[in-house]
Parts: C-alpha cells; sequence; structure tokens
C-alpha cells in the first residue's frame, strides 16, 4: 500500500513539474514571436536612434538567438535567478515577491468568503425551501453569470470612491474582493442548493434519524462530503475564472499583483518578468488543480460508503 | 435528478430575436451611422434626435449599440464556431491516429487551459495586432480545449459502443465509422458546449475590448463602448448603464439557452483533462 | 581704493547676489505649515539610473538636480551652477559652482563630482538626447573647487538647455560604474523606496541647499499614471495628478484647481516619408487630406478652449513661432471641395483605395479617422500601445499617423525627430533628406539665437513644402491639483523641481 502511494506521488509530482516546464517553454518563445522588443519602447519615447538601438540591443543580449537565449535563461533559473527586468533593471524575485500577496489576499480572500457565502445561501435555501432564500440563490447565480467583474468593478468605484467617498480607489482590497466573491459564490450556490435538495430527498436524512444518529454526526457523515464533492468538481472552472477575475480587478483598481504586472509586462515587452509572471500563474493553476483532484479522490471513498 | 417542472419561458429567444433583428437592421444601414462624430452633441441625454444619447465625440448611442450586437454577437459565434471546429477536429483527428499523437495533442490542450484565458488573449493580441478576425481567433483558441475534452471523452464512449463495433466487424474503416456513426451522438454534445461557450465568449470578448486589446478603436462592439462610457459615467451615465444592461441580459439569454440544451441532453459536466 | 567704499562695495554686491533668496524668504507667507506627505500621480519612474533614463522626466528631479534648469518661461537659468559664462562664440561654457551644496550623504559637492558626472555620461550613456550633445565634448577641466570649464568641439545652440537634463550625483551612488541604484543627489527630497510601476517614496533632505525647502516631509508618486488619476484625485487618493483635459470640469466643479504646463504638446499628422505607397506620394492627394482636417474643430476635441491651433512645431507667441508663416496657412480652415477637386485632378476615385493609419489608443485619432473619411476613403485604423505603434510605424507600411509629442527643454529637441538618423523619426514619417539635415544643423551651430530662429524656421518652410507632416495644434497637459495644496505650480516640462518652483515650494494646508 505504502510504495503505491510513494509512486502516485512521484508520478503527480513529476506530471507537475514536466507541466511547469512545458508552459515556461512555451510561454518564452511565445513572448519573444511577439514583435517588438523593450529597445522599442525607448525609441516610441523618443530618445534613441536606430544605431543607438542596435548597440542596446546587444546590451541586452536580445540579438541572440532565441534558443540561446532561453539556454541563458533556464541555467540562471534553475539557479534561482529569474532575471533582472528589462525595463526598470530590477531584480524580477522581488516584483514577484512585492506583487504575490496582493494576488494572494484577493484570491484566497474571494474563494473563502465566496464560498462560504454560497454554503450559507445554500443551506438558508435549503432549510427554508419556500421563498426568499431560493430566490436569493438563483439571483446570485443569475448575477454571476450576466454581470462580468469589471463592469461591477467600474460601478463600483464610481460609487463607492467618487460619490460617496467611503473607500480609496488604489489599494485597497475589500471592493475587489466582495465584487469577486460574489462571483464566486454565484457559481456555487445553485449547484449546492441542488445537491442539498437532492440529498434530503433522497431519504438519507430520514434513515441516518432512524438508525439514531445526532444531527452533527448527519451533517457530517452525509451532507459535508456531498457538499464538499460539488465544490470540488466546481473547483477547476471556479479557480480558471477567479485568475482571470483577479487580473480584471487588479487593473481596474490599480492593484499591485501579479496579474496586473504580468499585463504591463506583456504590453512593455519585458520579456523575464513576462516569464515568470505568467510560469507563475499556471503553476498556480496547476497545483490547484491536482490539489481538486487529490480531494475529490479522498472525498470519494467516503460517498461510495454512503451509496 | 430532481425534477423540477420549470415553466421554460421564452423570454431568452425572444431577446436574441431582437437583438438579431437590431443588428440586422444596422449592418443593413437602417440605423444613423454609428461612426459618424458630432462634436456639437458630446455626451448629450436622450433626445428625439438620439434614442439614448450620445458618447464622448457625438455619436448616437442607439445605433453604436445596436451596430454592436450585431458585431459583439458575431465575434462570439465566430469564435465559439472556430473552437468548436478547431478543438474538436483537431481532438477527434487525434482520437482517431492515437497513441503518442494523441498524447502530445492533449497536453498542449491542457497546457492551453492551463493559462489564464486573459493573458493569453492579450498575448495574441498583441502580437497579432488588433483586429476582428485576430479576435476571433484568440477567444477561439482559449475555448478550444472544452471542445476538444467533450469529443474526446464522446469518442471514447462512442468507440467502445455496440454499433461501433459491429461497424468495424463487418469491415468499415475507422474513418467511416467515426464519421456515419459516431459524428451524430458527438455533435449533440458539441452544439450544448457551444451554447454553452458563446455567453463566455462574450464576455471575454468584452474584457479584451475594455483592456484596450480588442478590436479596432471605433468599431462599437460592446466592450469598447463600455469602455469609453466608463471615462464619462458622470456626465452621461445612461451611455454606461445601457450597454452593461444589454450586455448582461444578453449574457444570461444565452446562458439559460445553453443551460436549458445540457438538461435536455442530460449531459454531465465538461470533464476533467485526461489522466 | 578706500577700504570703506571697498566694502561697501562687496556689501552691496553680496546683497544683490542674495537678494533673490532674501526676497524668496520674506515672500514666504507667514501661515506655512511644515510636514505631511504630498501624494503626485503624473508620469511614471523607468529606472533608478537618472543618466539612463529617457523619455518625459517627472519624478527625477526631486532627488536628482542639474546645472542649469528651465524656468516656466521656457529660458534657462542656472541652478546648480551660481552663473556660467559663453565665451568663443559657444565653444567654451566656464560654470562657477554654487557652494554648500550638500549631497544627501552629508558631502558637499564639488566641481569634480561634476566633471565625473559629465564623464559618466560620456563613457557609458549610449542613449538619450545628451549622448549626441556630449560627443560633441572636447574637454572637462576642473579650474577649483567650484569651476568647470567645459570645450566643445563646435558651438551647439541647445547645449545649455541640454544640461538641465544631466543629472549631478554623487559618484559613490551604489552601481555607478554599472546601473545606478541607489542614486545620491541634491534635491530637495532623497531616494527612497521604489516598487517600479507602483509607487515611489522620497523623503525630505534636510541639509537640502535652498534654505528653509522643502516645507513637506515626503513625497510620494504614483507610477501607475493612467486614465484613472482623474478618479484618483476626486477619492482623494493622490493630491496632484495629470487629468485628461476633458475632465477638468468636472474636477472644477468639485473644488480642484486646473494647471496647465507652461509648455504644450504639439499635435500633427504625418504622412510616410520612408517608403510612401504611389498613392501617397501624390503632392495632391497630400494635399487634399490637409485640407480636409478641421484644425480647430480638433484640437477642441484635445483639449477644449485650451487647444490653440498651429501649423508650427513650436506654439503660436513663442520665440521660435513665426506670425506670417501662421498667417500664410492655407489648411487654417478645412475645405472638402478643394480636396475633392485635387483628388479628381490627380485621378484618384477614393473609394477604391484603403489608407492604412497607425496611432496610440486615445481618442483624438479617431477622430482624425473620421475626418478622413469624409473624403471618401477606406480606413484601416490600427490603434496600438507605445511598443506596437513604434514596431508598426518603423515598417513603414502605413500610410497616416496621427499622434502628438509632449514638452520639450529646447526647441532643439523637436527638430531632432525630422533628421535623417534622428532619435524615433518614425512618427513624423521617416524622413531622410539631407538638405534638411543640413538647416536644421545651421540652426543648431548657429551663433546667436536669431540665427538659430531663422534656421529652425527655414527647415521648418522645408517640411511644408514638402508636405512631411501637417501641424494641427498645440494643447499643454492639465494637472489637477487639490484645494489643500499650496504653493505648486507646474512648470515648461514636466518637472517637479525647478529654479523658480516645484515641489520644493510646496505645502500642505490642514483641513
Amino acid at each position: 500500500m505504502n510504495t503505491a502511494i510513494v509512486t502516485r506521488s512521484l508520478v503527480v509530482t513529476a506530471r507537475m513539474l514536466l507541466s511547469i516546464v512545458a508552459i515556461a517553454f512555451v510561454v518564452f518563445f511565445l513572448i519573444r514571436s511577439i514583435p517588438g522588443d523593450i529597445t522599442d519602447l525607448y525609441v516610441a519615447s523618443g530618445d534613441l536612434s536606430a544605431s543607438q538601438q542596435e548597440r542596446m540591443r546587444s546590451e541586452l543580449g536580445l540579438d541572440a538567438h532565441v534558443f540561446e537565449q532561453f539556454q541563458v535563461w533556464s541555467t540562471q533559473a534553475m539557479q534561482g535567478d529569474l532575471g533582472k527586468s528589462l525595463r526598470f533593471h530590477t531584480s524580477v524575485a522581488a516584483m514577484l515577491l512585492d506583487a504575490l500577496p496582493h494576488t494572494l489576499t484577493l484570491t484566497a480572500g474571494a474563494l473563502i468568503t465566496g464560498l462560504s457565502l454560497g454554503g450559507l445561501l445554500a443551506l438558508l435555501a435549503c432549510a427554508f425551501p419556500t421563498g426568499r432564500w431560493r430566490r436569493g440563490v438563483e439571483l446570485l447565480n443569475v448575477w454571476s453569470i450576466a454581470m462580468p467583474s469589471f463592469c461591477i468593478g467600474i460601478i463600483a468605484v464610481l460609487v463607492f470612491s467618487i460619490w460617496l467617498q467611503w473607500l480609496p480607489i488604489r489599494g485597497q482590497l475589500l471592493t475587489p474582493i466582495i465584487i469577486l466573491s460574489l462571483d464566486v459564490a454565484g457559481q456555487v450556490a445553485k449547484p449546492l442548493y441542488e445537491e442539498l435538495m437532492d440529498i434530503t430527498r433522497r431519504g438519507f436524512v430520514r434513515t441516518a434519524r432512524a438508525k439514531g444518529l445526532g444531527n452533527w454526526q448527519i451533517v457530517y457523515r452525509h451532507i459535508l462530503p456531498n457538499a464538499a464533492a460539488v465544490v470540488i468538481s466546481l473547483a477547476g472552472v471556479i479557480f480558471g475564472n477567479l485568475i482571470g477575475g483577479t487580473l480584471t480587478m487588479e487593473i481596474v483598481f490599480g492593484l499591485n499583483g501579479v496579474g496586473g504586472l504580468t499585463f504591463t509586462a506583456i504590453q512593455g515587452r519585458d520579456y523575464p518578468l513576462v516569464q515568470a509572471g505568467i510560469t507563475w500563474l499556471a503553476v498556480a493553476v496547476v497545483i490547484m488543480n491536482q490539489l481538486a483532484r487529490m480531494a475529490s479522490l479522498w472525498i470519494d471513498p467516503r460517498l461510495r460508503s454512503i451509496k | 435528478m430532481a425534477r423540477q417542472t420549470v415553466k421554460q419561458s421564452a423570454w431568452p429567444w425572444a431577446l436574441l430575436a431582437v437583438l438579431a433583428a437590431t443588428g440586422l437592421a444596422a449592418a443593413l444601414g437602417l440605423t444613423q451611422d454609428p461612426y459618424a462624430q458630432d462634436f456639437m452633441a458630446r455626451n448629450q441625454g436622450p433626445s428625439p434626435a438620439h434614442w439614448l444619447g450620445t458618447d464622448q465625440f457625438g455619436r448616437d448611442l442607439m445605433s453604436r449599440l445596436m451596430a454592436g450586437a450585431w458585431l459583439t454577437l458575431s465575434v462570439a459565434a465566430g469564435a465559439t464556431l472556430m473552437a468548436l471546429l478547431g478543438g474538436a477536429g483537431v481532438a477527434l483527428a487525434a482520437c482517431m491516429i492515437g497513441g503518442w499523437v494523441r498524447a502530445a495533442v492533449f497536453t498542449v490542450f491542457d497546457l492551453l487551459r492551463t493559462l489564464p484565458p486573459i493573458l493569453v488573449g492579450l498575448a495574441i493580441m498583441t502580437a497579432l495586432g488588433a483586429g476582428t478576425v485576430t479576435v476571433i481567433f484568440a477567444i477561439g483558441l482559449t475555448f478550444a480545449p472544452l471542445f476538444a475534452y467533450i469529443a474526446s471523452a464522446a469518442y471514447d464512449r462512442e468507440r467502445l459502443a455496440g454499433y461501433a463495433m459491429a461497424a468495424r466487424l463487418m469491415g468499415g474503416s475507422t474513418l467511416s465509422v467515426a464519421w456515419r456513426h459516431m459524428l451524430p451522438n458527438i455533435a449533440g454534445a458539441l452544439i450544448t458546449q457551444a451554447a454553452i461557450v458563446m455567453p463566455r465568449a462574450v464576455t471575454t470578448e468584452s474584457v479584451l475590448s475594455f483592456l484596450g486589446v480588442g478590436v479596432a478603436p471605433d468599431t462599437p462592439t460592446w466592450g469598447r463602448i463600455i469602455a469609453a462610457a466608463s471615462e464619462y459615467a458622470e456626465e452621461a451615465p445612461l451611455s454606461l448603464a445601457v450597454p452593461v444592461l444589454t450586455l448582461a441580459c444578453t449574457t444570461l439569454a444565452l446562458s439559460l439557452i445553453g443551460h436549458r440544451l445540457r438538461r435536455a441532453e442530460r449531459l454531465d459536466p465538461v470533464p476533467e483533462a485526461t489522466p | 581704493m578706500k577700504r570703506s567704499s571697498f566694502a561697501t562695495h562687496l556689501l552691496s554686491a553680496a546683497l544683490m547676489a542674495a537678494l533673490p533668496f532674501a526676497a524668496q524668504a520674506s515672500n514666504e507667507p507667514q501661515d506655512i505649515q511644515r510636514g505631511g506627505t504630498l501624494h503626485i500621480a503624473l508620469l511614471g519612474l523607468d529606472t533608478a539610473d537618472p543618466h539612463r533614463h529617457t523619455g518625459s522626466i517627472a519624478v527625477q528631479q526631486v532627488y536628482a538636480e542639474t546645472l542649469t534648469s528651465i524656468a516656466n518661461d521656457g529660458q534657462v537659468q542656472p541652478f546648480l551652477a551660481e552663473r556660467y559664462e559663453t565665451l568663443d562664440d559657444g565653444k567654451r561654457y566656464v560654470f562657477h559652482l554654487r557652494k554648500g551644496v550638500k549631497f544627501h550623504n552629508g558631502r558637499e559637492m564639488t566641481a569634480d563630482d561634476v566633471k565625473a558626472n559629465f564623464e559618466r555620461v560620456q563613457q557609458k550613456i549610449s542613449s538619450g538626447w545628451l549622448s549626441g550633445a556630449m560627443k560633441l565634448v572636447t574637454s572637462v577641466k576642473t579650474t577649483g573647487d567650484h569651476t568647470l570649464e567645459v570645450s566643445l568641439e563646435k558651438p551647439y545652440a541647445p547645449f545649455l538647455n541640454l544640461l538641465s537634463e544631466l543629472w549631478i550625483l554623487a559618484p559613490e551612488s551604489k552601481g555607478w560604474d554599472e546601473t545606478i541604484t541607489h542614486p545620491i543627489g541634491t534635491g530637495p527630497f532623497e531616494f527612497g523606496q521604489w516598487q517600479p510601476n507602483v509607487r515611489f517614496s522620497a523623503p525630505r533632505h534636510d541639509a537640502y541647499w535652498q534654505e528653509g525647502l522643502p516645507y513637506l516631509d515626503e513625497v510620494v508618486f504614483d507610477l501607475k499614471g493612467d486614465r484613472d488619476n482623474n478618479l484618483s484625485l476626486r477619492a482623494g487618493d493622490v493630491h496632484v495628478a495629470y487629468v485628461g483635459n476633458d475632465k477638468l470640469d468636472g474636477l472644477r466643479k468639485n473644488g480642484f484647481i486646473i494647471q496647465h504646463l507652461k509648455d504644450t504638446a504639439w499635435y500633427f499628422l504625418s504622412f510616410n516619408n520612408r517608403k510612401p505607397s504611389g498613392l501617397m506620394s501624390n503632392p495632391k492627394v497630400r494635399e487634399a487630406i490637409a485640407s480636409a482636417i478641421d484644425k480647430q474643430a480638433y484640437m477642441n476635441f484635445v483639449a477644449g478652449e485650451a487647444g490653440i491651433v498651429s501649423n508650427q512645431p513650436m506654439r503660436p507667441n513663442t520665440y521660435y513661432w513665426d506670425e506670417s508663416i501662421e498667417r500664410d496657412d492655407k489648411f487654417a480652415q478645412p475645405n472638402l471641395e478643394r480636396a475633392r477637386r485635387l483628388l479628381e485632378e490627380a485621378g484618384v476615385d477614393p473609394k477604391s483605395h484603403t489608407l492604412k493609419v497607425v496611432s496610440w489608443q486615445n481618442d483624438y485619432s479617431q477622430v482624425m479617422v473620421q475626418m478622413v473619411r469624409q473624403l471618401g476613403f477606406n480606413i484601416d485604423h490600427q490603434a496600438l500601445d507605445d511598443i506596437g505603434a513604434q514596431k508598426l510605424l518603423g515598417e513603414y507600411q502605413w500610410d497616416l499617423a496621427p499622434f502628438h509629442s509632449g514638452p520639450r527643454a529646447d526647441v532643439y529637441l523637436r527638430y531632432a525627430r525630422f533628421l535623417s538618423d534622428g532619435p524615433s523619426p518614425m512618427l513624423w514619417g521617416g524622413i531622410q533628406d539631407k538638405e534638411l539635415d543640413g538647416l536644421i544643423g545651421t540652426a543648431v551651430s548657429a551663433a546667436n539665437p536669431q540665427k538659430a530662429r531663422d534656421g529652425y524656421l527655414n527647415a521648418w518652410r522645408h517640411i511644408m513644402d514638402k508636405q512631411y507632416t501637417v501641424g494641427i495644434g498645440h494643447a499643454a497637459d492639465a494637472i489637477g491639483v487639490a484645494p489643500q495644496v499650496r504653493g505648486y505650480e507646474t512648470g515648461y516640462t514636466w518637472s517637479q523641481n525647478r529654479v523658480d518652483g516645484g515641489v520644493a515650494r510646496t505645502w500642505l494646508a490642514k483641513q
């Protein structure tokens, strides 16, 4: 049994590493296929003549063959050196580390708040099946489908920061977290609600009660695993949407997060920064997907024993 | 599954019909010119001349919205179609060839799925330049994996089905078996997925336009209209509110249609990447 | 000379030297409140190495200063240099440096430090306006602790103005030999914490050479600098911000003060001059398109009342602008009939042509597109970011390019772009015209301002004859200032610390 688990973990880790390396590889070549490089940024602001540009290019190593550049980059990256931003000459790793807390707070905050909100709403709708809680679930679902987060973001900025002057625009995490968590809650509430209703109707609860189980045990053994399973099956989609939503929020609210950083870096052809940013984001998604997969396998046995 | 008797209202179809009609009218030139600028009439509210007011160039908002309906929907439809044909087509071909080709192709799809769609879109748009075709390509690329997985899952399912084996026993080649028997079955799943992807394509196009990496600047797709309106929201709040509401309702209508189709097909949620 | 009159002379000389600063001190209002942090959102900061900075500069000046400075009227004034002399018809400059100027690390600035900075730019910096100028420098000598002599190969009119961007830093700054990571300057604020593209904080320099200044404790720059500045200002995130010209009314209504930069951004429409298409090589077609532009409406759109129509690169009523050229501008008013007639004469059917337009992602380019469309042409408009536009322009596969160019420290910097090997010539279609190079060269090496003016105007007339680019107008960029900010004044360029104004003199009134 143990060897199986060990081999399994090794396989999983290997696959993840392979994905990450592959992503880094692909991104490296893709970003360099975009016309224009960092020297063009300087030319654009009017301070480089053609001959000066050639000189700067070779100084930055941009005239070397693409494979050569990749070789240089990968050897450095494996030693932990992510290079310097071509535009700002500061350490890419430092810039990412500065940006990471914002993105993490935003994503984690939205995820936790959203799941809690969605879960709570679903429970309430289940407990009081007639009337407004049920409608709330529907409304939330509609909201998350129909309203793109950037629209809500603009409107929120106008309402809360300009008209009401309650909050500053830049640097605050409260409004973006609320907006994103509503989105998450909307994706989770309805499926959860339907699953919970399903459980009640299938009579597990009655059987369990008949067996003499107390309320908490019912929740723990029957309801939670099923609810968790629903959420986990949606996890991939939710997380994917969340990454996109986080990027938009970072741009609208001027937050210094990984998404916003990468976005600006792409426009500025700041290769090392783009590389690190996209790789990091992809890694996050890969890890999350893997965790979701593992979690669903862990939950599964419990489910099977009930059925 | 819980049996709920939902009274299926026809409003999504009605909305789509209205949008298609207005889009057609705009395309046929029955409305005011959505590109005509009038500096005397900037950022105005509703008036008899301009039913929904004007934007910061003095362009009639109503006709821009209607032209936008046509543009936004056609871009979304184009992207969805591209994703379907590209994703499913490539996936099916890979499945039929099998072996390492299939593994390689699906690794690529896997990669594509992990990269955040907006960044992929941004990178592609930056590389290929703005324009309707490149937007369709970029959005199509981000949704192609979804169709690929459905196609491959359906392929695996169908291949083991009785009739497929029977057809092969009777001497049909893989290709003809696929063509004659599998495709009709797969098509249903693909079409349902297309209906689900369509509203997401609309939203993605809006976000890309909003971020400034969509179509040409005066092209009145809804995302662009919203981006421009957001800067003048105080002077002309209607110019922001109406496009946002239109976008929301359209997305909702499309989603509902997709949702109903899925229920009708009794399809499972999109399966995870092949292990 | 009798001792008493000598002493009197000395005293009066000293008094006269001190007068400007004494006047300042006595003008200092009694209600100045010291302390506080000013939040500014203007332009970004691309590097911690001031010598390597390119483009418009709005942050560096608070920690790095220069020998000369451009005053509010566009004239060059001594700054870190107390005074200077121009000798040998402009081939030799002697700078007398101010005494008692302390770097941020406490050390006093000497002529050797200044020389080291000149040499650094000469040897290590290969890009920017200055490197071109420094090539003409044949020697830099220090004669004493506070005197510097610079010799040039030949007279160079923009020299003193360009020195307003030759930053004087302490050679012990970290990274001096490669790329400076922490510059030690002489400015009223020190280089604090820099988060690229996000935020830059600059705490006050207690031993600043201007007595009593600065008033503030700290200046914090918001480096994101994009269209949200207006909203940031309204929300109270920043005190001073660069705002779009169409937001001014809204800001004024909410109690904000609007100031404009003293120099303007120049708006123009360029043709492809490097590889023009067959169609666009026809001067009648260029004339037709120029005739379709409604300059007044265009500038009105760009900047409302602050928009000025002009067909020259320097704005009206300044030294390098000429009234007669303006008067004789046949494109001052749009003339669609003439345009259509010209196209007919040229045998051009606009409907069968698609013109490629390249621009940045702004609104006014859409106005231009619409104006040209009136003639019946089809338009393919590519609106891109900085680099994308640059790249596309550099391929010279386009027809029209509506752009604008920001304020510059010297008139030469406007004309440099028309040179065959000038910096970033693509916005003007990549002109390669030896005759034009000669005309501009004459202006640059002119012995006196009058000759320089003639030279530049000749060059501009040449450009108009050849229809390389159409000058449309000028508009000054607007800065929104919160009401509690006092003593803040915009300058000729984006500089935030100048001989006659800037954040050193700014203070915050408590609300």
